[in-house]
């Protein structure tokens, strides 16, 4: 489920300028505990991970032979390329769905919203306690042949039986998945929104500007590093999800991670298994890097706000 | 007045839309909720007969239950390794530079930034060749992972705009470090504290991709949601997703009521 | 306001807590009452269907013990639990005949003692007869259950029993065909073109261009499916709430669906079909073989085979509990023509390209 809590960070944290204590080893023993945690149990399995990309594996027992098979499969044969990149575009429509349906809202809560501001976010954040796989599952019960939407669109006479594309479909994973990070996304963008000084708009405003001039000029480029912050982390959730699509997928909702499921928990293949998960991996740390850089040259709109604050 | 009284379309889409959003939000919890008193164990539309006895089975399910029970341990655990490895390694990496730190701070954050399934395969595949036995054990050092990286990301971001004035006041008048840390630090990042320690245990508590592949004889509750929802034992997931759902509702209304309270 | 927050948060931490606990209570307290016996856990990882309350509840009050199961859904899944840290959380599985030997080979699976397993000497001597789970003298499968992959039809809306697999590919069912997620697929697809013919084994040993002509034909086939099922209990749901009338699988299926009114019905085509021979073993690293022994000799015994038959509509190894049936349920699960009847059915094998089959299956499902 790993989730992006840097989102908030990255947004409110206003890089200021400290000035560094000196290097003082004694007080780097708070570290080690840490350290040695995460030496061990997260190092290590990554590390796990990259060597057993390089075994071979014969009748489910890994044999550890170098090879580049593994990779070589991967980048030549479709079925592992071209699911990741089905994956690559589904993720893509989630995270624009998401940042489409979040936007408005988180707007409307913030600058539209006099009374009970902080409830309304509250609820908006709300469907985060409930289990993520519930939420998948729900749709289940809307989509299906007999369900919610084909019962309605049925009873008010726009189809006369009821219809399948809707259940067991990508387009099914891609409503869940879209329902499931939309709150996300608005948490991230919202922070962005409820930053952006009044004044500003006000002075906009003041200075002649129209309502669509100001939202496209001044609100809208304030509140980019959060936007780019929730849709990366949107994307990169909706990359690894493999239940919604074992849920709701159809029969070619297949996604890159069911690959990696269906290698280590049926096809008992690790190595090839542990190979998709590198891709993966680097893949993701290369996502993370471009994004970073974004939201960095975006954000230096509000070092400007900042310095004009104090 | 006369200004204000022309239709404002712009307003009145944006708020058309925001109410439709929050629609697409809640339809889901609304399903889930109604059909949980569903009488018929087919999920069909509309619900025909009304009934409260999926809570029954629901309480009488003596492995969903204890799947409950272990999912709370774990994630009571897990928070408070995170708390005690998160705080300081977030202090020392606010603190300090030190070789390497920029190599560190990545690869704290990579269990909470890539996919749930590749650092799942990736502890698996350590404990099997290690050959140690797959428990809550292995699921809680899973969730204690990347629960660290959690506070100290959201740690961090306060330290970062923590006045250091204050602490250097502190050592001024005398104070040693570690007492001003607990005197002064500690209280100024409390409420950053609190939030991580919450959001630790939601997260915690609805982790399956992880807890997926690290599962041994216990299972933790998302796994077993997972289990029965394979099998399509549905109307008692409905019912455990809505108590577990009002129980959320009320905590988090009664929570932001505080807050605002005291602001 | 802090204390107040903290406090709001202990106290809905305690009440989970205590809904919790509650669970737990429960569960321990229904131990005491039988806890005649050591208060163990005997944990299976079985089939779906294979710890059905109807038979297990027996077991656990005759022997004051608590029987937990995991299920999986495909041969592949339980051979992967097994192997990857599953090892040592398992007590008994129940392997089809396609990966049971191969169990044997790798040491998963511990001899069973047959001195603790009277009951053994009762079963269909057609089952014990089979070599596959036999080594150095010992024998580590006990016969339980077999039955067919046979073709499930919904008869309120399809009239006439479907003769032949091609039904699956007739558009007027478009969407509305369910098959396993399972590389048994490409069995089904090699018996259609009649492969087996002459000799049964030659589809489990498909050569390369024999499975790329099998990928096509399950690639054309996929417009025709809602969904792949990856559980028994999931292609229940989807009869259940009409999303297919169409399906491969198992007895289980009517025997849970129909009960609550519904009219499936299973065939066998003319192109014939698969079937698997399920036996009960022991996991060798298992702390509790003793109770493991135990409890298959429980569940082999002429009467508790009957309550399996009753849960799961499965052909039964026991020939004796034909003694506790109706003459109906005798001859729905073809306990007394057994020989002739298992003629009709290709026993799944031990495929020696798992991996390539498993590879043209993923393939087909990513296409």
């Amino acid at each position: 489920m790993s989730v992006n809590i840097s989102t908030p960070v990255r947004n409110t944290s206003i890089e200021k300028k400290k000035k560094k204590h000196r290097f003082k080893p004694r007080l780097l023993i708070l570290l080690i505990p840490p350290l040695i945690w995460l030496s061990v149990f997260l190092f290590t399995p990554y590390v796990a991970l990259f060597l057993n990309s390089f075994w071979r594996v014969d009748f489910g027992t890994i044999v550890h032979t170098f090879t580049w098979d593994n990779y070589i499969k991967f980048f030549t044969n479709d079925l592992y390329y071209g699911t990741l990149l089905k994956t690559l575009k589904i993720a893509s429509l989630v995270t624009i769905f998401s940042v489409l349906l979040s936007y408005p809202l988180a707007y409307f809560i913030n600058f539209k919203v006099k009374k009970n501001k902080q409830l309304m976010y509250t609820l908006v954040i709300i469907p985060l306690w409930v289990s993520y796989l519930v939420r998948a599952y729900a749709w289940k019960i809307v989509l299906g042949q007999d369900g919610i939407l084909n019962s309605l669109l049925i009873s008010i006479g726009i189809i006369d039986k009821p219809l399948e594309v809707f259940l067991y479909s990508p387009y099914a994973v891609v409503i869940a998945l879209t329902h499931i990070y939309t709150p996300w996304v608005l948490m991230s963008i919202y922070t962005s929104l409820e930053h952006i000084p009044r004044n500003l708009q006000e002075a906009s405003k003041d200075l002649g500007a129209g309502r669509f001039r100001t939202f496209f000029q001044v609100i809208l480029p304030l509140s980019l590093p959060g936007v780019i912050a929730g849709a990366t982390f949107a994307f990169v959730l909706a990359m690894g999800d493999f239940l919604a699509p074992q849920l709701l997928g159809g029969t070619s909702s297949m996604l890159i991670s069911n690959v990696v499921y269906s290698l280590f928990g049926v096809a008992n293949n690790w190595p090839l298994g542990s190979t998709i998960g590198i891709v993966t991996l680097v893949l993701v740390l290369l996502i993370l890097e471009v994004t970073h850089r974004l939201e960095k040259r975006t954000s230096s709109f509000e070092n400007v706000k900042e310095q004009k604050g104090r | 007045m006369e200004k204000t009284s022309r239709f404002d379309w712009i307003s009145t889409s944006l708020k058309a839309s925001a109410v439709l959003i929050f629609l697409f939000i809640y339809l889901p919890m609304i399903v889930v909720v109604v059909y949980s008193f569903n009488g018929n164990a087919v999920n069909s539309f509309p619900v025909l007969t009304w009934s409260v006895k999926w809570y029954g089975v629901m309480m009488n399910d003596s492995a969903l239950l204890a799947s409950l029970k272990n999912s709370i341990l774990v994630a009571v655990t897990g928070t408070i390794i995170g708390l005690f490895l998160g705080i300081p390694a977030a202090f020392v990496v606010d603190r300090f530079s030190f070789p390497g730190k920029t190599i560190f701070e990545r690869i704290v954050l990579l269990p909470m930034i890539l996919p749930g399934i590749i650092t799942g395969v990736a502890m698996m595949s350590v404990f099997v060749m290690m050959r140690v036995q797959l428990s809550l054990t292995t699921i809680l050092i899973g969730h204690g992972t990347f629960l660290i990286a959690v506070v100290m990301t959201q740690v961090y971001a306060r330290l970062k705009r923590l006045d250091r004035a204050i602490e250097e006041a502190s050592m001024d008048l005398g104070a040693t470090r570690l007492k001003t840390f607990f005197y002064v630090t500690l209280p100024n990042i409390k409420t950053a504290v609190i939030g991580a320690t919450l959001l630790s245990f939601t997260l915690s508590i609805d982790e399956i991709a992880v807890s997926y592949f690290l599962t041994g004889r216990e299972l933790t509750l998302p796994v077993q949601i997972w289990a029965m929802l394979r099998r399509g034992i549905t109307p008692e997931v409905n019912a455990i997703s809505t108590l577990i759902f009002f129980f959320s509702v009320v905590m988090i209304v009664i929570v932001t009521r505080l807050n605002r309270e005291v602001d | 306001m802090n204390k107040k927050l903290w406090s709001i948060i202990w106290l809905a931490l305690s009440c989970m807590l205590v809904l919790a606990a509650c669970g737990g209570d429960k569960q321990s307290s229904s131990q005491p009452a039988a806890s005649k016996g050591n208060g163990k856990t005997l944990n299976l990882l079985t089939w779906e269907g294979y710890a059905d309350p109807k038979f297990v509840k027996g077991f656990e009050k005759k022997y004051g013990v608590k029987v937990t199961a995991t299920y999986f859904g495909s041969s592949d899944e339980l051979v992967s639990k097994l192997k990857g840290g599953g090892g040592n959380v398992y007590d008994v599985i129940s392997p089809s005949s396609d990966v049971a030997g191969y169990l044997v080979q790798e040491k998963l699976v511990a001899p069973v003692n047959l001195d603790n397993v009277p009951n053994y000497k009762n079963l269909a001597s057609k089952l014990v007869d089979m070599n596959d789970v036999k080594k150095g003298g010992k024998v580590y499968g006990i016969p339980f259950t077999w039955g067919p992959d046979s073709l499930i039809y919904d008869a309120d809306v399809i009239k006439d029993p479907p003769d032949s697999w091609d039904i699956f590919w007739d558009a007027k069912y478009k969407g509305k065909v369910s098959i396993w997620d399972d590389i048994s697929n490409i069995y089904l697809v090699g018996q259609m073109v009649g492969l087996d013919k002459n000799d049964p084994s030659a589809i489990y040993n498909m050569t390369n261009q024999q499975l790329e002509d099998a990928k096509k034909k399950l690639i054309d086939l996929k417009p025709q499916i809602r969904k792949y099922w990856s559980s028994a209990g999931e292609l229940n749901d989807l009869f259940s709430n009409k999303e297919v009338v169409l399906a491969v699988g198992w007895p289980l299926t009517p025997t849970t669906v129909n009960p609550s009114g519904r009219n499936l019905k299973e065939v066998i085509p003319k192109e014939g079909i698969t079937g698997w021979i399920d036996r009960l073993m022991i996991v060798n690293s298992s702390p509790n073989k003793k109770l493991a022994e135990k409890y298959i000799n429980y569940v082999i015994e002429a009467q508790t085979q009957k309550l399996v038959s009753d849960a799961t509509g499965y052909g039964v190894a026991n020939k004796d509990a034909v003694k506790y049936m109706t003459e109906e349920q005798a001859k729905a699960i073809h306990i007394d023509d057994m020989d002739n009847y298992m003629k009709q059915i290709n026993f799944w094998q031990f495929v020696k390209n798992r991996d390539k089959y498993n590879e043209i299956w993923n393939e087909v499902k990513a296409q």
